[in-house]
């Protein structure tokens, strides 16, 4: 009887799905109710948690959304460059030898394998006053650069360790791309020109837009880039919420912050697939 | 991504003893003593030296990194810690909170080495609940070679002939500090209007500042690739040792002292285990030991004979004593007034 009822559960494979609902519940879940909890009450006297708004209505205040649009504007140059750089990159990989193209897709995978602090803080060395780059400047003859404690070396940074993201998606979708429509397109006349805005590029659409999500998203949540590279001197959204949780202790307040990021986030998602979506119709960019 | 990972870790610790997994015995009959310190804060000859004169007694040591995490272990219900050192604002909201053992001075052979410093202590001039185990200064490293003239005051922080040669120290109560010691007020100041003051001089000299940073400014500073920077006494001590051109000096305008300080928690089953422990880190010989491991100033005349000379000469280690007559401890603050302190730091952190 018992182990019918075994089988059956088996049979269903509903089973195989519980560890996987069972994380989602503990890691995703549960924090996630733990922000809204935290975002929308404030510790009273007493220890009493009351409800209210007034995190919330403070994260949106102009202080914070100086921050806030800093942090878009920052990721958004990060996600431009990582497309211009990304994108003819991914095409050159996807007419490589198969073989060419696996060593060469392994070698943007490779850094990837040490820890991006560690690797943001080999950076650190290179680009110091007294570090190799400089070093090497003032060998040629040159003056020193400040490369360090600037915006242009956050915006390195992101750029840096976010450009694997972009090429991937970009890579992958060229490579599954049906190369008999671009024949047919220089066959029906069209120039290189032509057939790369009315046929590539929208064909590639799809991984574009999972790029720049991948991109953008941890660009601009990123809170260890600006500390290390930046010098603290820009504040991004990332170390605005890390900061309200480890340096002031206001758990209350940061979640509000994260709400408002999660917010941001879900939009965003929607924005790009509805872009995506309305994209298959094979309309330009 | 460090700092998240040491609150985890505290989170962790927090709940060892909530398990009741670390009792007061070990199986051989022992007296656990649990002593939660910072990290690396004690020459670790100290401990199995301990435990072999005091064969009864075993020192467990847990570590943390900041008063605040300190404070949630130690008071937390269920704890099982005996021993803490948290520096002296913390003591004070301990005291203030009615947390902490009265240390019985007569059972205390070695408390006369401290006796002197104690009286220093506006937060504890007795010694009543807790007696000094280091203190030391926030002060300026300064590289001489780099500014080419000797530095005796926080101006300096604030000159625009050291534009992009200045670091600033990442944190709330220490930055905002300097600036109140630079306006000529209190440290400890519950004045709305100074603390405006205050987070606008920050932010005027926000250009000039080459960057913002806690542990990282040390190898800056170390490397050469800054002039200037507000740092801790055991940090700038740190530094010059690997880096000749640097000095440190207490401004004349003052700054801030601190002192941590051993007490025992009032929750303790071991008193008498513990304050034996205590007595023993009081024992020159043994402050001496901790002093040069650790680099912070002991407040024992007696042990600093025994440390090693190079390190004497050390001006953060051992600063001259008129120079710390102008200092001021931080006093523990209310949650509010704190909150004027961190919107004063964030105007700063975000303009």
């Amino acid at each position: 009887m018992k182990n019918r009822e075994l089988r059956n559960v088996m049979d269903s494979r509903k089973v195989f799905a519980l560890p996987y609902i069972a994380w989602i519940a503990i890691f995703t879940a549960a924090p996630l109710i733990l922000i809204l909890l935290y975002a929308f009450t404030e510790t009273g006297s007493g220890g009493v948690m009351v409800l209210t708004a007034e995190n919330l209505a403070r994260a949106f205040s102009s202080l914070y959304m100086t921050v806030f649009w800093r942090s878009v504007w920052m990721a958004f140059i990060a996600t431009v460059i990582c497309l211009l750089l990304g994108y003819p990159v991914a095409y050159m990989l996807s007419r490589m030898k198969p073989n060419r193209a696996a060593v060469i897709s392994i070698l943007f995978v490779l850094p990837m394998w040490m820890n991006f602090l560690l690797r943001t803080y080999a950076w650190r060395t290179l680009l110091d006053n007294a570090g190799i780059i400089n070093q090497g400047l003032m060998a040629l003859g040159f003056e020193p650069v400040q490369f360090l404690y600037t915006e242009g070396a956050i915006i390195f940074g992101l750029v840096y360790n976010f450009l694997p993201f972009m090429i991937l998606p970009i890579y992958s979708v060229f490579q599954k791309m049906d190369i008999s429509c671009i024949q047919a397109a220089q066959d029906l006349g069209a120039n290189k020109w032509q057939t790369f805005w009315r046929v590539t590029l929208p064909l590639s659409k799809g991984g574009i837009v999972s790029g720049i999500t991948m991109v953008f998203m941890p660009a601009m949540t990123t809170f260890v880039i600006t500390r290390l590279l930046g010098g603290s001197h820009f504040m991004m959204y990332g170390d605005l919420i890390e900061m309200e949780f480890l340096l002031m202790s206001e758990w209350n307040f940061g979640s509000a912050l994260a709400v408002v990021m999660l917010i941001l986030t879900i939009v965003f998602m929607w924005l790009m697939r509805k872009y995506d979506k309305e994209g298959e119709g094979g309309a330009l960019m | 991504m460090k700092k998240f990972f040491c609150v985890l870790l505290a989170g962790l610790l927090l709940t060892v003893p909530l398990c009741g997994c670390a009792a007061n015995e070990t199986a051989d009959g022992r007296t656990v003593v649990h002593f939660l310190n910072w990290g690396d804060y004690i020459d670790p000859t100290v401990i199995p030296l301990f435990e072999e004169e005091n064969p009864d007694i075993k020192i467990n040591i847990t570590t943390v990194p900041s008063n605040e995490e300190m404070y949630v272990i130690a008071t937390t219900e269920g704890t099982q810690i005996d021993i803490i050192v948290p520096s002296e604002y913390m003591i004070q909201r301990l005291m203030l909170e009615d947390r902490l053992a009265e240390l019985d001075h007569s059972k205390m052979e070695n408390y006369k080495y401290v006796e002197d410093f104690v009286k220093t202590c506006t937060y504890d001039p007795t010694g009543q609940y807790s007696v000094p185990y280091t203190w030391g200064t926030f002060g300026l490293l300064y590289n001489i070679e780099m500014t080419g003239e000797e530095i005796d005051s926080w101006d300096a922080l604030f000159d625009p002939k050291y534009e992009n040669q200045i670091l600033m120290y990442d944190s709330i109560r220490d930055s905002v500090g300097l600036a109140l010691i630079e306006l000529g007020y209190s440290i400890n100041t519950k004045n709305q209007q100074e603390l405006d003051e205050a987070a606008e001089l920050l932010i005027e000299q926000k250009p000039l500042v080459l960057a913002y940073g806690t542990d990282d400014l040390r190898m800056t500073m170390i490397n050469g690739s800054a002039a200037l920077a507000p740092l801790y006494a055991g940090d700038a001590a740190y530094c010059m040792m690997d880096n000749p051109d640097l000095r440190y000096v207490i401004p004349r305008e003052g700054a801030n002292i601190f002192v941590d300080g051993m007490c025992i928690l009032n929750t303790t089953d071991v008193y008498d285990a513990a304050l034996r422990f205590i007595d023993f880190m009081m024992r020159p010989d043994i402050a001496a030991l901790n002093a040069e491991y650790n680099c912070y100033s002991t407040p024992e005349d007696a042990a600093l004979e025994l440390v090693d000379p190079e390190l004497l000469e050390n001006t953060a280690f051992n600063p001259p004593k008129e120079d710390t007559e102008n200092c001021e401890y931080y006093e523990h603050l209310e949650k509010n007034i704190l909150r004027m302190y961190e919107d004063a730091w964030m105007k700063v952190k975000i303009a």
